[in-house]
């Protein structure tokens, strides 16, 4: 019930807050403060005469000021009859999700951001965890993606993926989200497989000054974050940070079943961009995360011996970049992870720390070639020695890879671009390893372009993979794994185009021909050792996932943009267990998205996003050995935003999930179920600069 | 199974709903204006530049002098470029504007006292008198179009497949003493001055 009154109550301030600031919209005041009528002119008589049409400001949008060169970059400016649309021929399936994208979405974390992209599938699965990947596999770790934060990998030294919840992502820090859908394999190496999220925050001059900002909605939800960067000569740094607090997706429970998943997270970052003369950039950031809660321990802890999760992520980067010549370029990342992870099972406590460091150059050989190659490296070491009993072989796990690539592009017509690309990979424990791609590029027009490529990638197994050994029931059960398991492989098949269609329709349509080998799982069968043992093994057997990806945007005017995708996934599993085994969710068959984005005036915008996700089945944390389908679900996010103070002060308010007061979006083995809530919400941010 | 039916049922409902909640706005959409939002990303454009762009000390005649944007023939930005600078500081100076008008004698001097110069559509004919002019100044020269940078002006701002993008003459920009910082150099399209 005091939920229920929680609720209610902030829904009550969203709608007086909307009245509130829809009123002086509609008596359409003026802005204070415009500098409009303070024109200076110099030297001259006569009043300049425009020789192209005036922007009227008052009738405008938000003005651009703040937006980074990069978003700059990206604003369509060119009336559609002029039927120009920026292509890039990058062969890939690629979406980019900028700053905008994530504040006109009301994303609440990266993975909410991450559901504007098509072919990227994303379930909560508890109020601080997600299952996150793009096209399909996704789990409580999706193991078959590469996430990667200005370069630096999050990758997960025991049960290999990203744990979203431990890392300081900061939403208000990040520049955009480039997520490529297939295999990056070549450039990125291991793990690489099914595609590769790339966050890459914002340069410290996007921000320069104060930004205080504070949040607050239901489920006991509340956030405050600030920010400060500063620009002096040659460097720029900001210093942000935030705590986050929550009572949790979840509610209710029994004796048997524990539901809770609040949530207390607190992140801080540090980031220093220096430049060292006119070609050469030194960028340093480090941050640190510790988070308390924020998903219920699985029905397996068992009553005694539960305990709360906790996770906590601290990281260093160095990164140095150097134009030799203006088709030269040098580029080298160094970074150091530190991870402690304890998902509430007393088996289960750990810690690692990696580092890694990236060097890649670049060159134009001539005006139709252009050179790539690189060598990165990264060594893991991982002490599961404080779980108890124990959950490895090893208590020490240390792992080494190093991979060295080349790539060359060549222009073979104006039009037609030829890309290949090898690589190969040596893993202390798994040998060598290949991955390839060849692709070509075809440029139809000015803003037309096609492509298709051909990949092989691949991915390691984690640690937990190759030395898991928790015995249970007192030596009468055991989950272990083989002896000698084999990284998965995948040979995957694309194509695709870009372009404008009818006119008006920037569109994106990918094809895709995922075939794997050597996938794992994990499956019971009778002892020795014990009774009953889990194993974790390569299974024999087809396993395809196909499917075609649709993104879609429409300017309707300057005020109004629609935005769509859909995404259509097949998986072939063609394998004696089931793939539910994995501790994975099936690939939804179909999903899409639909998003409308309506500038009212100058400082007031409103957007809705739905989305659908068709059912799928999921691990059951109940039953290990059933799993069960989670319904499909219908998803409409809503959000107001209105700016003030000369557009240094905000007020937003919305809705998540408006039309649902909750619905299940997947399920993982290790977290009891949580299923996702309607919330509102309303955050003020402030700028001071 | 019962559950199931009824989220079935309840579906298309939804939908219906839903579609009313995001589609409602489109009632309120207007007309293109596509000009006035290149115009906004062209000011935005010429403040990112002050921040990328690192002038001597001397080109300022005391630590709190403002930076100087001069238009240079007929003001395609209204009160746009005015707003966009509006309160904003780059390295503790404010930001002036200056119009200056058609390019001629009485515009000299004003022209040679700015920090970054933008030459209008409508002066794009005397970019090389202009040029001659500001010689060895630390002006930044940023003008319209692929030939800007490549007759000698420094930043070419560039209609490309929909976008405005940069052409940076970075040879231009260290004839007149400025420094461009990586990140700049690293997003713009860079060109040699044509012989």
């Amino acid at each position: 019930m005091n939920e229920i009154r929680s609720t209610n109550s902030v829904l009550l301030w969203v709608l007086v807050g909307a009245v509130f600031l829809t009123a002086p919209t509609l008596a359409q005041a003026p802005k204070q403060g415009s500098p409009s009528g303070g024109r200076e002119t110099g030297g001259q008589d006569e009043s300049p005469q425009p020789d192209e049409p005036l922007a009227d400001p008052l009738n405008e949008p938000d003005d651009f000021s703040d937006l980074s060169l990069e978003e700059l970059m990206t604003i369509e400016v060119v009336t559609a009859s002029r039927r120009a649309q920026s292509i890039t021929t990058v062969p890939y399936a690629v979406s980019i999700i900028t700053a905008e994208d994530i504040r006109w979405s009301g994303a609440r974390s990266v993975p909410d951001a991450l559901r504007l992209a098509a072919g990227v599938d994303v379930a909560d699965l508890s109020f601080g965890n997600a299952a996150v990947s793009p096209r399909g596999f996704h789990g409580f770790i999706a193991g078959l993606v590469l996430v990667l934060v200005d370069g630096r990998q999050i990758y997960d030294s025991l049960f290999g993926g990203t744990v979203w919840g431990g890392w300081p992502f900061q939403l208000e820090d990040i520049e955009r989200i480039e997520v490529i859908r297939g295999p990056g394999g070549v450039t990125w190496g291991a793990n690489a497989i099914n595609g590769v999220i790339n966050i890459i925050t914002k340069d410290p001059s996007d921000q320069l000054g104060l930004t205080l900002s504070t949040s607050g909605g239901s489920r006991g939800w509340f956030k405050q974050h600030f920010g400060l960067a500063q620009q002096k000569e040659k460097l720029r740094l900001r210093i942000s940070g935030e705590y986050e607090a929550g009572d949790g997706f979840a509610e209710g429970g029994s004796m048997l079943r524990f539901l809770e998943d609040e949530y207390k997270g607190g992140r801080l970052s540090l980031h220093a961009v220096y430049d060292a003369d006119e070609n050469t950039t030194i960028t340093i950031s480090a941050g640190s995360a510790v988070v308390d809660g924020g998903y219920p321990p699985t029905p397996l802890a068992g009553i005694a011996t539960r305990r709360n999760a906790a996770a906590q992520g601290t990281f260093v980067l160095a990164n140095w970049e150097r134009r030799i010549t203006d088709d030269e370029q040098l580029g080298m990342t160094l970074f150091v992870n530190d991870s402690f992870a304890s998902p509430g099972l007393p088996q289960i406590d750990y810690r690692y720390q990696q580092i890694g460091w990236q060097f890649s150059h670049t060159v134009g050989l001539d005006e139709t070639k252009t050179r790539t190659w690189g060598i990165d490296t990264r060594v893991d070491l991982l002490d599961a020695g404080n779980s108890d009993p124990f959950m490895l072989h090893k208590s020490f796990v240390s792992t080494v890879i190093i991979g060295l690539y080349l790539q060359q592009e060549w222009r073979l017509t104006p039009a037609t671009t030829l890309s290949l690309g090898g690589r190969v990979d040596y893993e202390s424990y798994g040998g060598f390893e290949p991955s390839a791609r060849a692709s070509i590029s075809h440029q139809l027009s000015d803003h037309d372009a096609v492509y298709a490529s051909v990949s092989r990638a691949f991915a390691l197994p984690s640690a937990a993979a190759r030395y898991l050994y928790i015995p249970l029931l007192n030596g009468m059960a055991f989950v272990t794994t083989a002896d000698d398991v084999d990284p998965t492989t995948l040979m995957a098949y694309e194509a695709g185009y870009r372009g404008r269609l009818f006119g008006r329709l920037d569109t994106s349509v990918n094809l895709f021909w995922h075939q794997y080998d050597e996938t794992t799982t994990l499956s019971p069968q009778l002892g020795p050792p014990g009774l009953l043992q889990t194993q974790y093994d390569n299974r024999p057997g087809d396993v395809a996932l196909y499917g075609a990806e649709v993104e879609a945007s429409y300017e309707l005017s300057e005020q109004m943009t629609l935005i769509g995708n859909y995404t259509y996934q097949q998986l072939e599993w063609d394998v004696d267990v089931p793939f539910t085994d994995r501790d994975y969710i099936t690939p939804p068959r179909h999903k899409f998205m639909l998003g409308a984005r309506y500038t009212a005036s100058e400082d007031l915008r409103f957007s809705g996003h739905l989305y659908f996700v068709d059912d799928v089945k999921a691990p059951n944390p109940s039953n290990p050995f059933l799993a069960r389908t989670i319904d499909s679900y219908v998803r409409v996010d809503v959000r107001a935003e209105y700016e003030f103070w000369n557009d240094s002060a905000s007020l937003a308010v919305g809705v998540s999930n408006l039309l649902d007061p909750n619905h299940y979006e997947g399920g993982t083995l290790f977290l009891n179920d949580a299923e996702v809530p309607r919330m509102a919400f309303a955050e003020l941010r402030i700028r001071i600069r | 199974m019962n559950h199931r039916n009824d989220k079935l049922t309840r579906l298309p409902q939804r939908l219906t709903v839903a579609a009313c909640v995001i589609l409602a706005p489109t009632l309120y959409a207007t007309q293109d204006i596509d000009a006035a939002k290149a115009i906004k990303v062209k000011a935005a454009y010429l403040y990112q530049f002050t921040k990328f762009v690192e002038w001597p000390k001397t080109a300022f005649e005391r630590d709190k002098s403002p930076i100087v944007i001069a238009i240079l023939g007929n003001d395609p930005f209204g009160t746009v470029l005015d707003k966009t600078v509006f309160e904003k500081t780059v390295r503790g100076r404010r930001i002036a504007i200056v119009r200056i008008g058609a390019y001629g004698r009485d515009s000299r001097k004003t022209l040679r006292s700015c920090h970054l110069l933008y030459v209008a559509s409508s002066e794009r004919h005397r970019i090389r008198e202009v040029l001659d002019d500001i010689d060895s100044q630390n002006i930044l020269v940023v003008g319209e179009g692929k030939d800007h940078a490549t007759s000698g002006g420094m930043i070419g701002l560039v209609l490309d497949s929909g976008r405005i993008t940069f052409h940076v003459n970075h040879e231009a920009v260290k004839r007149a003493g400025l420094r461009m910082s990586a990140k700049l150099l690293r997003l713009a399209k860079i060109v040699k001055s044509r012989e």
